[in-house]
C-alpha cells in the first residue's frame, strides 16, 4: 500500500510553520498583489485620518484645484473639490466610513442569513416554508426602494445604515446556504454522521457549514462589492452618513457634475478607491474559495 | 464464529436475538401515491451473525438497512435491538444507541467529509459518544487504523489521497471505532475494483470475528453474500421472499425468485446447473409495478409458477424447517419436484 512507503511521513517531523505563512506562501502573484492592495486599503483607512489634514476644512480660494496643487493649506496632492476641501484628506476619511459600514453590513446580514438559511433547509417543513416566504416578500420588494424607505423613515447615521444595508444582504446568504444545505441534506455525507451519532446542530456547524463556506465565502466577496456601491447609492441620494462628513460613494455622486468641466480626479480618485478594493477583495475570495476546498489544493506543501 | 456455532447458541437459548425486526414497514409519499419500499419485513438476528440481504436494485435493501438504523423512520413495525424498540426511541436516546450500531456505506468518498482529515473523521464517534479525547482518542484512532490495514501516518491525510479500497478500509475504521455491536453494510463492496472487493470482504470477516460484530450485509453480489453471510434474506420489491441459511442456498432455496438470482450467477463454483429452461425468459420481462396490486404475490407477473391464487392472495412468511423460511404459495409442491 503506498501509504507505507510515504517520504513524507517517514521524515522526523520539522517545525511547522504558522499556518498564515504556509497559505500565504502558496498563493499565486495576483492573489498577493490583492492581499497588499486590501491591506493598504485598510491601514489607510484606518490611520490615515489621523494624519491627514481635516475633511471638512474648506479653502475657498482654491476650489476644484487638481492634484499637486499648492493652496493655503499646503500642497493638495489630489486636488481640491467644490468647496475647496482636500481631496485626500476626505478620501481618506471617506474609506474608513465606506469599509466599516460595509463591513458590518456584509457581516450582520451574512451571519443571519446563513443561520437563517441552515435551520430552513436542513430543518424543512413549517419552519423552512415560513421563512422563505419571508424571503421571498422581502426579495419581491425592490432592495433599493426598501433601503431608501427605511433610511429615509430613520434617523441618518452609521448605525442606521449598516442595519439598513444588511437587510438586502441577509435574504441571499439566506437563499444560498439553504439551496446548498438542501442539496447536501439527502447525501451520504450527513447520513453518515447522523449513523455515527451527531446531533443535528453538531452536523450542521461541523458537516455542513464548513461544506458550503466555499459558496458563502464567494458570495460575500460579491455582497461586499453589492454593498458598497449600495452604500455609495444611498450617499449619493443623500440618505446615507449625513454631510459633511465623506463617504466614497457621496464623493463619487458629488464629483460627477464637475467631470463635464473636466475636473476628473473628483470622480477618479474615490471610484479608483472602490474599484481597487473590490477586485482585490473578489480576487482573495476566489482564491479562498480553492484553497477551503482540499480536493482542489495542491498536494504539496 | 462459525454458523454452526450460532445455530448452538440460537438452539441452547443462552443468547435472545441482539436484533429482532417485527413487521417494519418503510413508506415514502403519503395519501393515494404512497410508496411502500419495505413491506412488513420481520426477521430476528443473533449475536455474531451475519444477515446477508440480496435482490434486485430498487427492492429496498438499503432502505431496510436504513430503516434498522433509524436513519429513515419506518411507518409501522418494530425494531427492538439491546431490549429497546428503536422506531419509538427519538432525539438523544436514540443517538446514545448509535454507539452500538453503525453503518458502512457503499461508497466511502461521498460518506466522508471531504474536509476533514481521517484522524478527525475517526475522532468524530469518540467524541460524540464521549469515549475518549485527546490521546487516549489518538492511541485508538490508530489502533483501529492498524486493524483495518492503514498505518497511523493515514491519520493526517485527506480522503481524495486514498484510493478507493483504502478510503472504505477508513469508512471501515470509522464505523468500528465506537466498538458498536451491529454494522449494516450498505453494499461496502460495490464502488471497488473487483480485485480490491475480495480483500475488503475478508477485512469484514477478520473484524468480525476479532471484535464479535453482528452484519447486516447488504448487496446484489450473491458470491460474495454466500462467502460472508450466515444466513441470506431474498428481498423482492420490499418483501421477504425467502430466508435461509447460506450454506443452504444452491440446494435448498425454493422461491422461484431465489432460484432465477442462482441461476443468473456465472460462478463456476455455484452447484446450480444452468440448464437452458424456456420458462426462465418470461423472468427478464420488465415486471409491473407492483403498487397498483397490492394483494397477491409480487413476483407473480414474472413467475414460471404462478398459479390464479398467486395473483389475489399475499403468501405469508412459512417456516419450512429450523431457520429457513418461504412466502410462496406452491413451495411445497415446488419442493415435491426439485425431491423427484
Amino acid at each position: 500500500m503506498a501509504i507505507l512507503s510515504d517520504p513524507r511521513t517517514d521524515q522526523p517531523a520539522k517545525p511547522q510553520p504558522t499556518a498564515l505563512r504556509r497559505l500565504l506562501s502558496r498563493c499565486p502573484p495576483s492573489v498577493l498583489a490583492a492581499f497588499v492592495a486590501v491591506a493598504l486599503v485598510v491601514a489607510v483607512a484606518a490611520f490615515g485620518p489621523l494624519l491627514a489634514r481635516d475633511p471638512t476644512a474648506q479653502d475657498l480660494l482654491s476650489v476644484l484645484k487638481p492634484p499637486l496643487t499648492q493652496g493655503n493649506a499646503g500642497t493638495y496632492l489630489l486636488g481640491t473639490d467644490q468647496l475647496g476641501r482636500d481631496l485626500l484628506a476626505r478620501l481618506v476619511s471617506g474609506m474608513r466610513t465606506s469599509l466599516l459600514i460595509t463591513f458590518f453590513a456584509v457581516l450582520t446580514g451574512g451571519v443571519i442569513g446563513t443561520a437563517i438559511g441552515l435551520a430552513s433547509g436542513y430543518l424543512g417543513g413549517r419552519v423552512d416554508n415560513l421563512l422563505m416566504r419571508v424571503v421571498d416578500i422581502q426579495l419581491a420588494v425592490p432592495g433599493v426602494l426598501l433601503v431608501l424607505t427605511l433610511a429615509a423613515v430613520l434617523r441618518p447615521g452609521v448605525g442606521t445604515t449598516i442595519c439598513v444595508l444588511s437587510l438586502i444582504v441577509w435574504v441571499v446568504y439566506a437563499r444560498v446556504a439553504r439551496a446548498q444545505v438542501l442539496s447536501l441534506r439527502e447525501t451520504d455525507l450527513v447520513m453518515a454522521a447522523r449513523a455515527t451519532g451527531c446531533s443535528d446542530a453538531r452536523i450542521l456547524l461541523y458537516h455542513v457549514l464548513p461544506n458550503i463556506a466555499g459558496s458563502i465565502w464567494v458570495i460575500t466577496t460579491l455582497e461586499f462589492a453589492h454593498v458598497m456601491i449600495a452604500e455609495a447609492a444611498l450617499g449619493y441620494l443623500g440618505l446615507g452618513v449625513p454631510p459633511p462628513a465623506p463617504t466614497l460613494g457621496a464623493m463619487i455622486s458629488e464629483g460627477q457634475r464637475y467631470l463635464q468641466l473636466g475636473k476628473w480626479w473628483l470622480v477618479v480618485m474615490p471610484g479608483f478607491v472602490v474599484s481597487l478594493t473590490i477586485i482585490s477583495i473578489n480576487a482573495i475570495g476566489n482564491w479562498l474559495r480553492d484553497m477551503l476546498d482540499p480536493r482542489s489544493r495542491g498536494r504539496s506543501g | 464464529m462459525t454458523a454452526a456455532a450460532v445455530m448452538q447458541a440460537a438452539a441452547s437459548g443462552d443468547t435472545a436475538p441482539l436484533l429482532s425486526v417485527n413487521g417494519m414497514t418503510v413508506e415514502f409519499g403519503s395519501g393515494r401515491k404512497t410508496f411502500r419500499a419495505v413491506d412488513g419485513v420481520s426477521f430476528e438476528l443473533m449475536r455474531g451473525e451475519t444477515l446477508g440481504v440480496i435482490g434486485e436494485s430498487g427492492c429496498g435493501k438499503t432502505t431496510l438497512g436504513r430503516a434498522v438504523l433509524q436513519l429513515l423512520r419506518p411507518s409501522a413495525g418494530q425494531v427492538l435491538f439491546r431490549g429497546r424498540d428503536l422506531a419509538r426511541l427519538g432525539g438523544a436516546e436514540l443517538r446514545g444507541m448509535r454507539h452500538h450500531m453503525q453503518m458502512i456505506f457503499q461508497d466511502p468518498r461521498s460518506s466522508l467529509d471531504p474536509r476533514w482529515t481521517v484522524g478527525d473523521t475517526l475522532r468524530e464517534p469518540l467524541a460524540v459518544h464521549g469515549i475518549a479525547s485527546g490521546a487516549t482518542a489518538d492511541r485508538i484512532v490508530d489502533e483501529m487504523l492498524e486493524a483495518v490495514g492503514l498505518t497511523a501516518a493515514a491519520r493526517k491525510r485527506y480522503p481524495h489521497e486514498f484510493s478507493g479500497g483504502q478510503l472504505q478500509r477508513v469508512a471501515i475504521a470509522r464505523a468500528l471505532v465506537a466498538r458498536p455491536e451491529l454494522v449494516v453494510c450498505d453494499e461496502p463492496t460495490a464502488s471497488l475494483d473487483v480485485s480490491v472487493q475480495a480483500q475488503v470482504v475478508n477485512l469484514l470477516s477478520e473484524l468480525q470475528e476479532r471484535f464479535g460484530l453482528t452484519y447486516i450485509f447488504i448487496s446484489h453480489d450473491l458470491a460474495i453474500v454466500r462467502h460472508l453471510a450466515h444466513r441470506v434474506m431474498v428481498m423482492y420489491f420490499g418483501r421477504v421472499a425467502e430466508i435461509l441459511p447460506s450454506e443452504d442456498l444452491a440446494r435448498a432455496a425454493r422461491h422461484p425468485y431465489t432460484r432465477t438470482l442462482l441461476s443468473a450467477v456465472r460462478d463456476p463454483a455455484t452447484t446450480v446447473k444452468r440448464r437452458p429452461q424456456p420458462a426462465e425468459a418470461t423472468a427478464a420481462e420488465a415486471p409491473q409495478l407492483p403498487i397498483l396490486r397490492p394483494q397477491g404475490c409480487y413476483y407473480e407477473p414474472r413467475c414460471t409458477h404462478a398459479e390464479p391464487r398467486c395473483g389475489s392472495a399475499t403468501p405469508p412468511l412459512e417456516t419450512m424447517e429450523g431457520r429457513h423460511s418461504v412466502a410462496c404459495h406452491r413451495w411445497r409442491e415446488l419442493a415435491r419436484e426439485a425431491a423427484a
